[in-house]
């Protein structure tokens, strides 16, 4: 179950999104380099800014060489080292601009800084990514002040460079952050598809994994007890774990036959997993069939998935109603709580479209929809017997 | 695979549409919230149309977000700008600040629902700010006013280039755009006598960052989609090859009933049982669960021996015989009527046996009668058991031990295997139990629901 793990997930996005910001931020500090050429021209460079690019310099062949060494992986304490360094770089770079504050010179390693920044921004996690971040902003905004005080003229172009140094920064590590919360989103959703598919009751992939360990078990105290090694009758200690086993198993085989698959597809789930809580005695949920189940699935994400602003948590219930003419309507009633009907994104109408006809209610703490298939087919579907 | 560019047929197709035509959007959702082309395949095929497009859209609205953020940043350094003292004429402000403050709202509505007339209003009211700027008399040679020409040329103008990403045509225009603001910032540096270098670098710096977002944006995710759609197809192999694990291990049910019986001899030390007997039975039932491990379908049979399954099956009907001749012998005696074609060789039908000798177990503890009647029957699409006895009875209402026991061992067994059970009793009048499962091939292949 490699592809689940939060690691893997963030690699993926990682992978892709590494060279795109790589570019912007080589711009960046492309940009600089240039605006230095410049100010070198007119004799305007002073030393700490000459120390500044010396020390950029080498950081960024140090970053190159480490992320060729590691394949394009920083560690948390390479990181650290990394931004000392780079920050060092920006405060000998203000220290310079504050050096010949009455000429028209204005940060420059600095604001390569912020380039290098965006360029590392996929490579760890954006919580990370802050700190630096917000550390060159305040150095940024306290030159800004206190160099308008003595010459009011330069803050403009002090504000553009600023802009370079700043903006695509923040939006760098926001880009970064929502898009791996929605590759974990679409991953977790792409995954769940899957369970669709499982058998209408089944063990789930955990428990039978669980069984066939348990069959090893068996088979090697079997193993033992044929070829002699252990003596007839058992030792205490033996026969407790020979009973053991016998609870064990008995349970496994008992036990597999009790949940649904909409049970196993939520606990699978890192977006359902302990959100939403099936009542189902009848196991009447076997009774949907595959679309049905693609359509109730979807919505039940739809209604749990969050991007942190609300906290949903609710209930799927199962029940039957017969009519009068003896027709038997499947009633599924959703509830959750925490979420208005307004928060509800549209996508879930259409998937309980699939599943039957709905009505919505509000309740004091949530909503309420009440999904009514007309007419369940007869017999649970068994998608695992389908060619 | 085809390139991408094949979906895109027009030259200028601009790319602020709503989705492709072949996938409406939903109907709640704004058309023009969708930006960009849509890939050539459904990025993520286990995902249905909606949740594609939800996707889509949280994408579009970090490239309109991201535009939205630059020229915040761009109208900031402006106001920074013409504020600075003595930096502009006190009409000159008036008029830059109200068309500022017009150029930050058409950026709001472009972010907000882009298309083609509000880009060009955003560049139109962008080029009106950078011509009231550099015009104004007092602000001919002063930093603060080339600055703001910067910002606004570079970010203000700029950040439209993220979203202009999307198709050929859409770059030509973004092409355009840039040729049309260098040309604009060329004539003011020259009017005001300021150097072309360092604006053309902030300039050039600005609209590259942008583009960089942009493109970046735009083909990630098409391409991250397909990738998860991999991983989920590839986990759904995987969770297939479980399942089919799974079955396998539960057609071995009855495997594991011996098992279990052999365990629960050892787990009283073995006392009382021959030796060698036990320890034959457990090399037998260690073989078994080694073959099963091994990938072989086990299936010994249902009435007591451990035998491995042959290429012959049992004659119909003949292991409900032998569960007969069995209780027989504990004193219960059977009367089987009709034929079905049962065998262990399927699951229903094995399922069906092992809930009739829990039926007829039953019937022989707690009924109070020594006779049963079993009933057979079979149509097109069901096979059907019904064990009648007319003994105690029980309230099937009540919750006893009774109940629970046949719930589980007779009523799970039979849902599980697709079918129905239903007990008619009531304490003194008998009880009756049907059992249907429904007709199925006779041998479940190992391989079916494989890989689509």
């Amino acid at each position: 179950m490699s592809p689940r793990t939060p690691r893997s997930a963030a690699k993926l996005s990682t992978v892709h999104l590494g060279t795109g910001l790589a570019l912007a931020g080589a711009v960046i500090v492309v940009v600089s380099y240039l605006r230095l050429l410049e100010y070198w021209s007119g004799y305007l460079v002073s030393l700490p800014t000459r120390f500044a690019w010396i020390l950029l310099g080498s950081v960024l062949v140090g970053i190159v060489l480490h992320l060729r060494r590691t394949s394009a992986r920083l560690g948390p304490v390479a990181f650290r080292v990394i931004v000392a360094f780079l920050l060092a770089a920006a405060a000998l770079d203000f220290a310079g601009v504050w050096d010949i504050s009455a000429r028209q010179v204005y940060p420059t390693a600095a604001v390569a800084v912020g380039g290098v920044l965006v360029a590392l921004t996929t490579l760890r996690p954006t919580g990370e990514m802050i700190v630096p971040g917000a550390l060159l902003a305040g150095g940024f905004t306290f030159l800004l002040i206190f160099q308008t005080a003595f010459e009011p003229h330069r803050s403009p172009p002090e504000g553009v460079m600023m802009v370079f140094a700043l903006v695509p920064l923040a939006i760098a590590i926001t880009i970064v952050g929502t898009y791996r919360r929605m590759v974990t989103q679409a991953l977790d959703r792409v995954l769940l598809q899957s369970t669709i598919e499982l058998p209408s009751y089944g063990p789930g992939l955990g428990s039978t994994a669980q069984l066939t360990a348990l069959d090893r078990e068996v088979e090697e105290l079997f193993a033992r007890v044929a070829d002699g090694t252990l003596t007839l009758p058992l030792e205490a200690e033996q026969a407790r774990r020979a009973g053991e086993l016998a609870t064990e198993l008995r349970a496994h085989l008992i036990a597999g036959h009790q949940q649904s698959w909409l049970v196993h597809a939520i606990a699978e789930s890192a977006v359902l997993a302990g959100k939403l809580k099936v009542i189902d005695p009848q196991r009447l949920a076997a009774k949907l069939d595959r679309d049905r189940r693609d359509g109730l699935l979807s919505a039940l994400w739809l209604l749990a998935v969050t991007d942190g602003d609300t906290n949903p948590r609710g209930t799927v219930e199962f029940q039957e109603e017969a009519s009068p003419d003896g027709q038997i309507t499947l009633v599924i009633i959703i509830s959750v709580d925490g979420l208005t009907r307004l928060e509800i994104e549209p996508a879930t109408w259409a998937g309980l479209d699939r599943v039957g006809r709905y009505g919505v209610s509000n309740t004091i703490t949530g909503v309420r929809i009440a999904v009514r298939g007309n007419t369940p087919p007869s017999g649970p579907t068994r998608g695992h017997h389908e060619p | 695979m085809e390139p991408e560019d094949a979906t895109n047929t027009e030259p200028f197709g601009f790319g602020l549409r709503a989705a492709p035509e072949t996938e409406p959007p939903p109907a709640r959702e704004l058309p023009g919230r969708f930006l960009g082309r849509a890939p050539r395949r459904s990025p993520a095929h286990g995902l249905s149309e909606a949740e594609n497009a939800r996707f889509l859209w949280q994408r579009a609205r970090l490239l309109s977000g991201t535009t939205l953020a630059f020229a915040i940043a761009a109208e900031l350094t402006v106001l920074l700008a013409v504020f600075a003292p003595g930096a502009m004429s006190t009409t000159g402000l008036g008029i830059a600040l109200a068309l500022v403050m017009m150029h930050l709202a058409a950026h709001v509505m472009l972010a907000s629902r882009p298309s083609l007339f509000r880009v060009l209003t955003v560049y139109g009211l962008g080029q009106a700010v950078m011509l009231v700027l550099w015009n104004d008399p007092t602000g001919i040679t002063a930093l603060p006013t080339s600055t703001a020409v910067i910002a606004i040329a570079g970010w203000g103008l700029g950040s439209v280039a993220t979203i202009l990403v999307s198709t050929r045509g859409d770059m030509l225009i973004l092409l355009g755009l840039f040729l049309g603001t260098l040309a604009h910032l060329a004539v003011a540096l020259h009017a005001i006598g300021h150097g072309m270098f360092a604006p053309l670098v902030l300039v050039l710096g600005s609209w590259a960052v942008s583009l960089a977002f942009g493109i970046w944006l735009n083909q990630t995710f098409p391409r991250i989609m397909r990738r998860i759609a991999g991983i989920g197809n590839a986990y759904l192999a995987e969770r297939q090859g479980s399942e089919r694990e799974a079955h396998r291990h539960r057609n071995a049910r009855l495997l594991h009933d011996t098992a279990l019986a052999t365990l629960t001899l050892l787990a009283h030390s073995g006392r009382g049982v021959d030796e060698d007997a036990l320890r034959a039975q457990a090399d037998a039932d260690r073989e078994l669960l080694a073959r099963l491990r091994k990938g072989e379908d086990v299936r010994p049979q249902a009435s007591g021996d451990y035998l491995l399954t042959t290429a012959t099956a049992a004659a119909p009907d003949q292991e409900v015989n032998q569960l007969r001749e069995r209780f027989e012998r504990a004193g219960l005696s059977v009367t089987v009527h009709g034929s079905a074609g049962i065998s262990s060789y399927t699951e229903s039908g094995q399922a069906l046996l092992l809930a009739l000798k829990e039926a007829l177990e039953n019937v022989r503890r707690h009924s109070g009668v020594s006779a049963a009647d079993v009933t057979l029957s079979e149509t097109e699409s069901a096979v059907r058991v019904v064990v009648t006895d007319s003994g105690c009875g029980f309230d099937p209402g009540a919750a006893g031990a009774d109940r629970l026991g046949m719930s589980e061992s007779i009523i799970g067994r039979i849902t599980s295997a697709g079918g129905t059970a239903r007990v008619f009793s009531a304490p003194g009048a008998g009880t009756t139990i049907m059992l249907e499962v429904p007709r199925e091939a006779p041998e479940i292949p190992a391989e079916s629901g494989g890989a689509r």
